[in-house]
């Protein structure tokens, strides 16, 4: 399962904290992972609880000491993903996505041109939305070529959840019954996420007991039961190219 | 059992408590205008017809999902507004404006009268 993508149609959802969390969950169950931020404001790493000066070594760079934080390699992919070939070098796999290493990828919610890019390779997209009305309005922009009902590769989150709201409560009735079985996860709202990238560590060092982290281990199981469904979806389904010359 | 709450429940070192999950029904859920405005979404139902059938209603007047909203009263939330508290702060003036759909409505009520009373043959 080469490629996740984290993208979120509104910033402050909690994307960069779903990624992390992927990552370090998918590399705990056994998996080759890395962590790519391909975010101009380079905050995956703070929940993995590195400080702000900290930089992260290119996608693309040869690095012979890789910086792995709890079995997960981190990457940014930000300045590969500017250049004006990425998306010819993504078409061409030239980038490393198809091998058995996962890469959980951040992709800020402006980027909506490269997460569409990164998202025709993906094995999976995963959207985190957060129980508020202003996330709730954008709904309609991310997958507005067809109807959030259909099958597609795009799973929900929902970040945040504060039951004791009343709005809160009754967006995520909401989602349930619009989303389906596309909503795999809810995240309760949990101050010690912040605490921790406030003490420099991980949410599992920083509160191992805490809510957010055992809603996080859910998330994690039902995207590598996703994931393991597509892989075996792909051996069975003919490549385009190969669908293509058997029509010839 | 959420694990924050038998974390705690452990370090009370008591049973006392009886720990229950409360769930809301669906049917109690207050629908709020911007659900239904996502329900009516075609980008979202991917249904085309209801596109247009907004905007055969938008162009009728009947339109918008407030105006058109089927939900009985008492399922639509309640305004936070308290009275006319705030009636003579500058925000209190806001929705006292005539909005620039009202001027349309406007025309649109005295140009029917105006039908009518032709139809009628008063004028």
């Amino acid at each position: 399962m080469p490629l996740i993508v984290c993208h979120s149609p509104k910033g402050g959802e909690g994307n960069s904290f779903v990624a992390a969390g992927l990552a370090q969950g998918l590399s705990l169950l056994g998996r080759d992972v890395v962590a790519l931020d391909m975010t101009a404001a380079d905050g995956l790493k703070s929940y993995f609880g590195l400080a702000p000066d900290q930089s992260l070594p290119d996608l693309e760079e040869e690095v012979i000491d890789q910086l792995t934080v709890g079995g997960v390699g981190l990457r940014s992919g930000w300045r590969a993903a500017h250049q004006p070939d990425f998306a010819e070098a993504l078409r061409a796999g030239d980038l490393p996505f198809d091998g058995e290493t996962v890469f959980v990828a951040d992709v800020a919610s402006t980027d909506t041109g490269l997460a569409q890019v990164l998202r025709r390779r993906a094995r999976l997209h995963v959207c985190t939305l957060t129980p508020t009305a202003m996330s709730l309005a954008q709904l309609p922009r991310i997958n507005p070529a067809r109807a959030l009902g259909e099958p597609e590769r795009t799973a929900f989150v929902l970040n945040q959840l504060d039951e004791t709201r009343r709005f809160a409560r009754h967006a995520a009735l909401f989602l349930r019954e619009l989303l389906g079985d596309k909503l795999i996860a809810q995240i309760h709202r949990d101050e010690a996420v912040n605490e921790a990238v406030g003490m420099l560590q991980t949410l599992a060092r920083y509160a191992p007991a805490s809510a957010a982290l055992a809603d996080m281990e859910r998330l994690v199981i039902a995207v590598d039961g996703l994931c393991a469904g597509e892989a075996a979806d792909e051996t069975v389904r003919p490549a385009p190219h190969a669908a293509k010359n058997e029509a010839a | 059992m959420r694990s924050d709450a038998e974390n705690l429940l452990s370090r009370l070192g008591q049973n006392k408590f009886r720990y229950q999950e409360f769930r809301d029904n669906f049917a109690d859920m207050e629908l709020w205008p911007l659900f239904e405005a996502l329900i009516r979404d075609p980008r979202i139902s991917g249904d085309t017809a209801v596109a247009g059938l907004d905007r055969d209603e938008a162009h009728s007047g009947a339109g918008s999902a407030g105006a058109g909203r089927p939900y009985p009263a008492s399922a639509v939330p309640q305004s936070v507004a308290k009275g006319d508290a705030r009636a003579d702060g500058l925000f209190g003036r806001y929705e006292t404006t005539p909005l620039a759909g009202s001027a349309h409505e406007d025309v649109r009520s005295l140009l029917r009268q105006l039908n009518d009373r032709v139809a009628a043959g008063e004028l």
